[in-house]
């Protein structure tokens, strides 16, 4: 079973591949896209960290507190990073693809958490961790996205603002990883939660002042 | 209890009372950006003493040669850095000659930061831990390169820089405060480390007061 993680990537990405040549609208596929992709960052990631678990010979609990988030937020913002770069840098638009990649991300990583600790498993587990990692790694994902809405913009924001951003979803990340490993579990499924609400919240607020502002820039930069 | 977790206990309840007054305020449309970035610095101070309470709480040190909890201070001064690099400083200083002044009392200010580095160094820290601390210091220097410079400058043509002074007076000395701790912890002065935390806890909850009297002082 040394091939798990792609066998579970397979698992989950093969049955959403034909979907894509179905899907009417570019924004859709583009969604679906980068569900994808989040998927196979989380693959990658996978071998990434096993390899730094090996260089820098620490504890496992080292390294999923203080190396993976570093590592994980990084590869997850290189596939948003070439999409405002190559494709558009439509704020809303790079905030909903990070959000996806970032659930796609958390999809196979709890699979693999899920073979790792079957007799563990439960309804209660499923649904905690199933909602508290995939509004973590939506939310980092997402925080990164808006600093690179700067990309073509504000270059002074774009560079400083992303790496600060970067940070912000670096730190979030290792205080869900030290919750979830600790005696404090159910606090690490509650915080994304608690943190949603408001993040969603204010994107909500932002997107309708815009809307409001200006309509006829609303959703126009990928046109179906 | 650790005299350690009390202390970012104390540090993460002022960064975070500071946060949402500034969260509640400024993370709203139609805010200036400079506002939100520098509430934004604040909310990486109150996410990385976050995280080192909840290290201490789960029973693992702070004091190791790197851990993802001294990002706190980078995200917050790398903000601080982004909002006054990237928003404020073209307003008031062309590059021309007339400046050069305030350019120098800029570098001083970095230049006092890279003094207390050098104190640390003398620390009998590990050659890891002073390579972190370097990285850290680096991006505090920068940031205070700004706000030293921003304290003194001649701001003639808007005066929205006048009108921060306050706030940057508080930023440039808690880029000292961090070196200060940064210093506490090497030596291991654990007098030191409380003067410093409190004094820490005071400015992290002045911070945004002050940055928002100033921004209140833009529309009048």
């Amino acid at each position: 079973m040394e091939n798990l993680t792609i066998v579970l990537f397979l698992s989950i990405v093969m049955p959403l591949f034909p979907v894509l040549f179905i899907l009417p609208d570019k924004r859709s596929r583009i969604l679906l896209g980068y569900l994808m992709i989040g998927v196979f960052v989380c693959m990658t990631a996978a071998y990434v960290n096993t390899q730094l678990f090996l260089v820098l010979d620490r504890e496992i609990e080292y390294i999923t507190t203080n190396i993976t988030p570093i590592s994980e937020e990084l590869m997850k913002a290189l596939p948003i990073l070439l999409f405002a770069w190559i494709v558009s840098d439509d704020r809303d638009t790079l905030v909903s693809i990070a959000f996806v990649l970032g659930v796609g991300f958390a999809i196979l990583e709890n699979a693999v958490i899920l073979t790792q600790s079957i007799e563990e498993a439960t309804v209660t587990w499923a649904l905690f961790r199933g909602i508290g990692a995939a509004l973590m790694h939506g939310t980092c994902t997402a925080a990164v996205g808006l600093g690179l809405g700067f990309i073509r913009k504000r270059k002074k924001l774009f560079y400083c603002g992303t790496f600060s951003l970067l940070i912000v979803a670096i730190l979030y990340h290792a205080i869900f990883n030290s919750l979830v490993q600790s005696s404090f579990r159910m606090a690490a499924f509650f915080l994304p939660g608690a943190v949603y609400v408001i993040v969603a919240e204010i994107a909500f607020a932002q997107r309708h002042s815009r809307k409001s502002t200006y309509p006829e820039k609303a959703g126009a930069e990928i046109k179906e | 209890m650790d005299h350690l977790l009390v202390l970012n206990v104390a540090m993460t309840l002022c960064a975070a009372v500071s946060f949402i007054c500034g969260a509640i305020k400024y993370f709203k449309p139609r805010k200036p950006l400079y506002a939100t970035m520098i509430v934004c610095g604040v909310g990486c101070i109150m996410f990385g003493r976050s995280y080192q309470c909840v290290r201490l709480l789960t029973g693992y040190p702070v004091t190791e040669d790197f851990q993802v909890g001294i990002l706190g201070i980078v995200g917050a001064f790398s903000f601080f850095l982004s909002a006054n690099y990237g928003q404020m400083d073209s307003l008031v200083d062309d590059g021309s000659k007339a400046f050069g002044k305030y350019r120098v009392v800029g570098w001083l200010g970095t230049l006092l930061i890279g003094v207390l580095y050098v104190i640390f160094l003398r620390s009998e820290v590990s050659a890891g831990g002073k390579f972190v601390c370097g990285i850290v210091t680096t991006i505090i220097g920068l940031a205070c390169y700004f706000h030293s410079k921003h304290l003194l400058i001649y701001d003639v043509d808007y005066g929205v820089i006048r009108c921060l002074r306050y706030y940057n007076a508080l930023a440039f000395l808690y880029g000292i405060l961090c070196m200060g701790e940064m210093i506490a912890l090497g030596y291991q002065k654990d007098v030191l480390l409380i003067a410093v935390s409190i004094f820490m806890c005071a400015v992290s909850a002045l911070i945004i007061p002050a940055m928002d009297r100033g921004v209140q002082k833009w529309k009048t």
